[in-house]
């Protein structure tokens, strides 16, 4: 189901209203529960059996980890965890490489491959268990004793497909709770999934058509037309994903849920590790908890490097199994490395000049590495790469008004919407400019509407 | 009795529902231009439908809306014969055969309505789909869903409208009777507003621009899909005494080489048998590119002038000839 969609708006409508009719807390959570399920399971219903396994395991899982106390089981349970996102996600990769490998010796050479089926937000839900067992075992959560909480807290449908990605300690305490209803927070959080919509249906899927476009036909699009897609595609995706998690904390906030932020203008941030301090925050904080610090995080004179580039490579095979993800982690990976080189992060300057030219390189520097995001294979990334440089020069563009309009107009209101997003701004706002906003939005909302129209990170 | 509440969060969800109300009774009461809005060929019959007494009506593709200027067309007309009728461009880009029906349907019953000018052309004879109708019934929940909504609730229907592409062009359904139908989409409009506009339509130019003629010499045959299309719309526009004048417009270069083939010309012989009026075929004349904005099929505002001028000296002889025999 699609947040973009009516059957999620009266899946949502009927599930808020028993939540909040029901006076047991247990009885809150089995409705949670029972909608993440119709969520999860209306795109794809053997995928939900593979939900509801995975949530079994784990919890018997979590509690051997409690229990015992043993490193075997702890090491066991998370090898667990990435085989399964492995054989879903990796094996038609790592076969078809090793396949490619092997016939370097003998041409006929052909291995099983096992069919394709990427179960939705597996990445997702998987790296939310492995934070679970590993805070579980450094002693940092308890274990949850009630499957109805833990089942709750693996596949809140707020989150389960494209995150945030939750961390226990943060989730576990507030669904133990039973909160009153809280008018501010239910109106926050409207606000924040009808705004969320509109910057996923009014900027993401309008950018989308022409991106689609440059992309598809990367052999023939002149170079203005190739700079054009690529600006719109890192306008595209962030909408898409920002919008995605704006939704995401919203439905939370309807419940009486906080969950965290994933983006603070990451297009603002003045070097890469800026960059990944504002962009997808709770993924970089996963990695940063539970892969760079363990891996020896800033201990080191050359260990520091590494552990970035091996840190943001493997960030990229976690987004898609196929090279140029990887390439594209490797080139943030890298990049982040030289920063710490020349400690170009560290610069402080008040210098309104500077501040611009150092977003304005970073902004370019991340519009490249998309490049390797978005392309099919890396055959097709090259091919684009060379259209940003090579001739032909043309300025003949079909859709350009709607690409450019769309743009300006986003980065225009970017920072104002954000801040509508953020802390009480939009709470605080007068009544008459509440509604006319939500007015807006909504109007804009039901006119561009396609509820066909998937978000990119559903894919992850 | 006053009922104060205390609560904004509150307050701005009533507001909210009253707002939506209220655009909800506004979409209603505006009917004629928020259900127009969603779709060119509904604006521009809306737009028709919407004006004074209209005598001459234009249909057809984009080379209609690019080549024909209905204000050159009835100044001619007006002179030549003392009237004060008035025409309106209801050409429209992205035509087929079911928009062209759909248009005709719509706007054949308007009083006053005496002449169409129907533009005979591959775009304008393509067999296509209406574009804002739903072909089949959802199978699909969400499907259900949506028409459900839009059975109950215009703002979900006339969605569309709200698109600030389709919003622009509200003001033009209201101002149709101050409109020609032209303005409307028309390339180069601003380029076309600030150039000269005074050409001389020598008696040389008259003969370059005289069309072909292709008159109805068989019986009726019915035996294809869209020549009866084009027949059931003759008779319609006979069954309620209004003239129709067949016109191919003109082409150039690859375009002119392309629908000049046997096929089409038979096609057209066709439509010519079927419906038993004369087809004037601009599409053949050795005609020099410059008249042409794409070198193609699209007039400038030269080749547009010259068009609408000769143009309007057929529809005098047509109407002429009509009137003879009635």
């Amino acid at each position: 189901m699609l947040f973009n969609s009516l059957t999620f708006l009266v899946l949502h409508t009927v599930s808020l209203l028993l939540y909040w009719a029901l006076p047991w807390q247990k009885g809150r959570l089995f409705v949670l529960l029972v909608s993440s399920f119709v969520f999860y399971g209306w795109f794809y219903w053997p995928g939900l059996i593979l939900l509801a396994i995975t949530i079994l395991i784990n919890y018997f899982l979590s509690w051997a980890v409690d229990h015992y106390r043993k490193k075997w089981i702890f090491v066991s349970s998370i090898c667990l965890n990435l085989l399964s996102l492995s054989w879903f996600k990796y094996s038609t990769f790592l076969l078809t490489n090793f396949e490619l490998l092997l016939r370097i010796f003998d041409d006929s050479i052909e291995l099983p491959k096992p069919s394709y089926w990427l179960p939705l937000g597996i990445s997702f839900y998987t790296f939310q268990f492995l934070g679970y067992l590993i805070d579980l075992y450094k002693r940092e959560i308890k274990h949850e004793k009630s499957l109805l909480h833990f089942a709750v807290f693996k596949c809140l449908y707020a989150q389960l497909i494209a995150g945030p990605i939750v961390r226990a300690s943060e989730l576990m305490p507030q669904l133990n709770r039973k909160v009153a209803f809280n008018n501010t927070y239910f109106q926050k959080g409207f606000f924040l999934v009808i705004g969320g919509l509109f910057i996923k249906i009014g900027v993401a899927d309008l950018l989308s058509q022409f991106v689609e476009y440059g992309f598809r036909n990367a052999s023939e699009i002149s170079t203005f037309h190739a700079w054009l897609s690529i600006y719109g595609f890192s306008f595209q995706i962030l909408s898409d994903f920002w919008g995605y998690s704006t939704i995401a904390v919203g439905i939370g906030l309807m419940y009486g849920i906080v969950l965290p932020d994933n983006f603070n203008f990451p297009y603002m941030a003045t070097s890469l590790q800026d960059f990944w301090r504002r962009w997808h925050i709770t993924l970089s904080i996963w990695f940063r908890d539970y892969l760079y610090i363990p891996l020896g995080g800033n201990k080191g004179k050359y260990g520091i490097y590494t552990n970035l580039i091996i840190t943001m490579t493997i960030a990229g095979i976690w987004h898609g199994a196929g090279w140029n993800f990887i390439l594209w982690g490797l080139g943030h990976g890298i990049i982040l490395a030289i920063e710490r080189v020349f400690g170009l992060q560290r610069i402080q300057t008040k210098n309104k000049l500077i501040t611009s030219f150092r977003i304005l390189v970073t902004f370019h520097i991340v519009c490249l590495l998309w490049v390797f995001f978005r392309a099919g294979d890396f055959q097709e990334a090259m091919l684009f790469l060379e259209r940003l440089v090579l001739p032909p020069y043309s300025s003949k563009i079909s859709g350009l008004e709607t690409l450019v309009i769309t743009l300006l107009l986003f980065i225009i209101f970017n920072k104002r919407i954000g801040k509508l997003f953020q802390a009480d701004n939009f709470t605080s706002l007068s009544l008459r400019k509440q509604v006319t906003i939500t007015t807006a939005f909504i109007l804009l909302i039901i006119a561009y509407a396609d509820a066909r129209l998937d978000f990119i990170y559903f894919v992850f | 009795m006053t009922i104060r509440l205390k609560n904004k969060s509150t307050k701005y969800f009533l507001c909210l529902i009253l707002t939506f109300l209220l655009i909800e009774i506004g979409l209603n009461a505006g009917a004629i231009i928020f259900s127009n809005l969603t779709d060119k060929v509904k604006l521009k019959s809306a737009m028709f439908n919407f004006r004074d007494d209209t005598e001459v009506l234009f249909l057809g593709s984009s080379r209609f809306k690019d080549g024909i200027s209905p204000k050159i067309v009835m100044s001619t007309l007006n002179n030549s014969q003392k009237t004060k009728w008035t025409g309106f461009n209801g050409a429209t880009t992205g035509t087929n055969i079911k928009r062209f029906e759909y248009f005709f349907n719509r706007i054949i019953e308007k009083k006053g309505l005496k002449l169409i000018v129907v533009e005979i052309s591959i775009p304008q004879l393509t067999p296509g789909e209406l574009r804002f109708d739903s072909q089949d019934p959802p199978t699909d929940i969400e499907g259900q869903l949506q028409h459900v909504f839009s059975n109950h609730l215009k703002i979900i229907d006339w969605r569309k409208s709200f698109r600030l592409e389709n919003l622009k062009n509200a003001p033009a359904i209201l101002a149709a009777n101050y409109m020609e139908g032209s303005e409307l989409y028309r390339s180069n409009v601003l380029k076309d507003f600030l150039s000269d506009d005074h050409f001389n339509f020598s008696s040389d130019l008259k003969r370059q621009w005289k069309p072909v003629t292709i008159s109805p010499i068989a019986n009726i045959n019915l035996t294809d899909t869209l020549v009866s299309a084009i027949h059931l719309m003759s008779e319609s526009a006979k069954k309620h005494d209004v003239d129709l004048l067949y016109v191919v417009p003109p082409l150039v270069n690859d375009k002119q080489q392309k629908e000049s083939s046997n096929e089409i010309i038979n096609l057209y012989q066709e439509i010519a048998n079927s419906t038993g009026r004369v087809i004037l075929d601009y599409s053949r004349l050795p005609l020099p590119e410059y008249y042409f904005r794409d070198k193609d099929s699209h007039l400038n505002k030269e080749g547009r002038y010259y068009f609408s001028t000769t143009l309007s000296s057929e529809i005098i002889s047509a109407l002429t000839k009509s009137e003879v025999s009635q």
